[in-house]
């Protein structure tokens, strides 16, 4: 997903505005005018100029580049699916594992991805699935004492 | 000779040693493998080393990177795909010339020069560090805010793309370090109440994020995760190699200079040394018209050059705090959460571990030639191994990995941030290895920056007051200003050209 230098140049001035509205709220140091503002605020000054920069460019060659240029692969929905399953993952660790358990989570989230990484090749994803989510379980749980979540299951064992 | 001793003593042990064999040939199996990079390799090693001690980490990050860079030329010689972005440089070459029946000559001296390289890096690492140390001595914090400075402009400017991107990642990387707790005050910044950020981002899942997730993320949506088929037979892999190494033994000593003050550049890495090596030798060979065809001579400079720089690359990392490239970023993001501030000062405080670091660079590249020979002989089945099994088993290594650092969610939270944020700058041409440094040193930036502005009393003709201070100072601004002149020398020229066409 390729934006024109405009567009991302007005991402960025919009951050730097309100960075630079915000660091304003800052204390200084007592006796002097340098404190906690001062490097944020060069930052922000630095990323303003940049982005007018960008936006002049980007204005510039619009002719040349769209505002807007997806890659060949965002019309593949299986591709999407891919690219979506990453996010969903590590999300899905966070919401969901505490509650199920390391070693279940791992296992149905690595089956479904690998069904659908490997075209639905079910022997092979569960058999991973399940090594892996055991042998790191047991290296990262029992090895290295990591308390990794134990869910329901845990509880009952 | 104390600090040496027990150096040597500290790294041949049974754990060291089996950490960095166990690392070597994690490196080799990531190397070569298409997409997975050197990179990818050593931020999925960090949340182990977090487990442990400091040499066996160091021990981990140089097994890997040494002969990750070393492995990208497998299946650049099999199947003209390079393992990593350090190899593509030659990678044409190389799959020509085992096309013409020379594979073994082509991957055999991959990995001898590979390895020659590697020593001659580490050779001069172990000498100039400990003597460069001795000038960072004299340095007050003028000297650090501009030796850190430069190091990041350099980033900016070598990096590929244009300028104004380098310097926007730049700027992220630094505004990402200013969250947190502010070191005069200890005022929150950017923390919006989440008490997550008061200590500031974590590196190590920002590492995570910016070179695993965001290399996930692309090679599951743009590629079609299918498993590469090895036909070839491989026979004797060192036959030819003494000849063609006697024939080249000036280049090798070249590339090897090169690659060491390349590697030693900040924000530059194995790629760029083994693409500037490549183009020296083109240009300096007799044999010019042969490159490109399937020629030796290429693929012994650049392969010198690539592991040259590795070693390299550590040499600001350890006496400044600032680092070469990407993998040292790393390195030194494990130094850190060790709680070893690298700098002069290690060199006299800790002598041990520096020569251990020393010590681990040469065993490394001592083991590359068995290793790589051997990974070279079971690379048929390395390449068989299907992105598609191998990807998801990536992902969840990272998320069990990142989680286990510090038991926080949160950091899963960050890194699949900083991979989104990642691969969203990738896709639009803005260069990661500005943002990581920036995220990397911009507390040191920072702290050196206000330590000298208050000291000044707000004069900044006080920054180039002392010597030192002054020459550094005005290599940061030539920095700065050469690209400018660049543009403008270039635009006088289009615009008298487009003249003389009227």
């Amino acid at each position: 997903m390729k934006f024109n230098d405009a567009l991302i140049g007005g991402v960025l001035l919009i951050l730097s505005v309100a960075i630079l509205g915000y660091v304003n709220t800052f204390p200084a140091m007592p006796l002097s005018t340098y404190g906690p503002a001062t490097f944020p605020k060069l930052l922000g000054t630095g990323l303003l100029a940049s982005s007018v920069y960008l936006i002049i460019s980007g204005i510039r060659n619009r002719k040349t580049v769209p505002w807007t240029q997806f890659a060949a692969w965002t019309q593949d929905r299986r591709r999407w699916l891919r690219f979506m399953e990453i996010p969903l993952a590590i999300l899905g660790y966070v919401i969901i594992a505490p509650f199920f358990g390391y070693i279940l989570y791992v296992f149905v989230a690595l089956v479904l991805i690998l069904l659908d990484f490997t075209e639905m090749r079910w022997k092979v994803s569960i058999i991973t699935a399940a090594v892996f989510s055991v042998v790191s379980f047991l290296i990262f749980s029992n090895g290295l004492m990591v308390p990794l979540p134990q869910g329901f299951l845990g509880s009952i064992i | 000779m104390h600090g040496f001793m027990e150096a040597v003593h500290l790294v041949f042990q049974f754990d060291i040693l089996a950490v960095l064999v166990l690392s070597s040939l994690f490196g080799l199996f990531m190397g070569s493998i298409p997409g997975l990079t050197a990179t990818m390799a050593v931020a999925l090693i960090v949340p182990l080393t977090f487990f442990m001690d400091p040499i066996a980490a160091m021990g981990a990050v140089v097994g890997a990177t040494s002969m990750a860079i070393f492995a990208g030329d497998i299946p650049g010689a099999l199947l003209r795909i390079p393992g990593t972005p350090a190899s593509a440089a030659y990678s044409d070459d190389s799959f020509l010339l085992s096309q013409k029946g020379y594979l073994e000559l082509s991957l055999g001296s991959s990995v001898i020069f590979s390895s020659i390289g590697g020593l001659f890096g580490s050779v001069f690492f172990i000498f100039a560090a400990p003597a460069l140390a001795e000038l960072a001595l004299l340095f007050t914090s003028f000297e650090y805010f501009w030796l850190t400075l430069m190091g990041l402009s350099s980033a900016v400017i070598i990096s590929k793309g244009s300028n104004i991107r380098g310097w926007v990642a730049l700027i992220i990387g630094l505004l990402l370090a200013t969250i947190g707790l502010d070191i005069s005050m200890g005022f929150p910044r950017f923390t919006f109440g989440n008490s997550n950020l008061a200590a500031g981002i974590d590196i190590l899942p920002a590492l995570i994020g910016a070179f695993a997730i965001s290399e996930i993320l692309r090679s599951v949506s743009a590629t079609d995760l299918k498993g590469q088929k090895v036909q070839q037979h491989i026979g004797n892999l060192l036959k030819g190699v003494g000849k063609v190494g006697m024939k080249y033994k000036f280049n090798v000593i070249r590339s090897g200079i090169l690659g060491t003050l390349i590697g030693a550049l900040p924000g530059s890495g194995a790629t760029m040394a083994s693409y500037l090596a490549y183009a020296l030798s083109k240009s300096m060979s007799k044999e010019k018209e042969k490159y490109g065809t399937g020629h030796i001579e290429g693929i012994i400079d650049a392969s010198s050059a690539n592991n040259a720089s590795v070693a390299g690359a550590w040499i600001p990392a350890l006496v400044f705090g600032i680092p070469g490239d990407t993998l040292t970023a790393i390195a030194l993001g494990v130094l850190f959460m060790k709680g070893i501030n690298p700098g002069p000062t290690i060199f006299m405080n800790t002598p041990e571990f520096v020569y251990a670091i020393f010590i681990l660079f040469i065993i490394a590249n001592v083991l590359m030639i068995p290793f790589g020979l051997g990974a070279i002989k079971v690379s048929k089945h390395i390449l068989s191994v299907p992105p598609s099994i191998l990807y998801p088993l990536i992902l969840m290594t990272t998320v069990v990995g990142t989680f286990s650092v510090q038991n926080a969610t949160f950091d899963l939270i960050l890194m699949l941030g900083i991979g989104i944020l990642a691969y969203v700058m990738n896709e639009n041409g803005f260069p990661l290895a500005p943002m990581i440094l920036g995220l990397l040193l911009g507390e040191m930036l920072e702290n050196n920056f206000m330590g000298s502005i208050v000291k000044a009393q707000g004069n900044l003709l006080v920054f180039f007051e002392r010597p030192l201070s002054a020459v550094l100072g005005i290599i940061t601004i030539l920095l700065w200003v050469f690209p400018i002149v660049k543009g403008f020398v270039s635009f006088l020229r289009s615009a008298k050209h487009s003249k003389s066409q009227v």
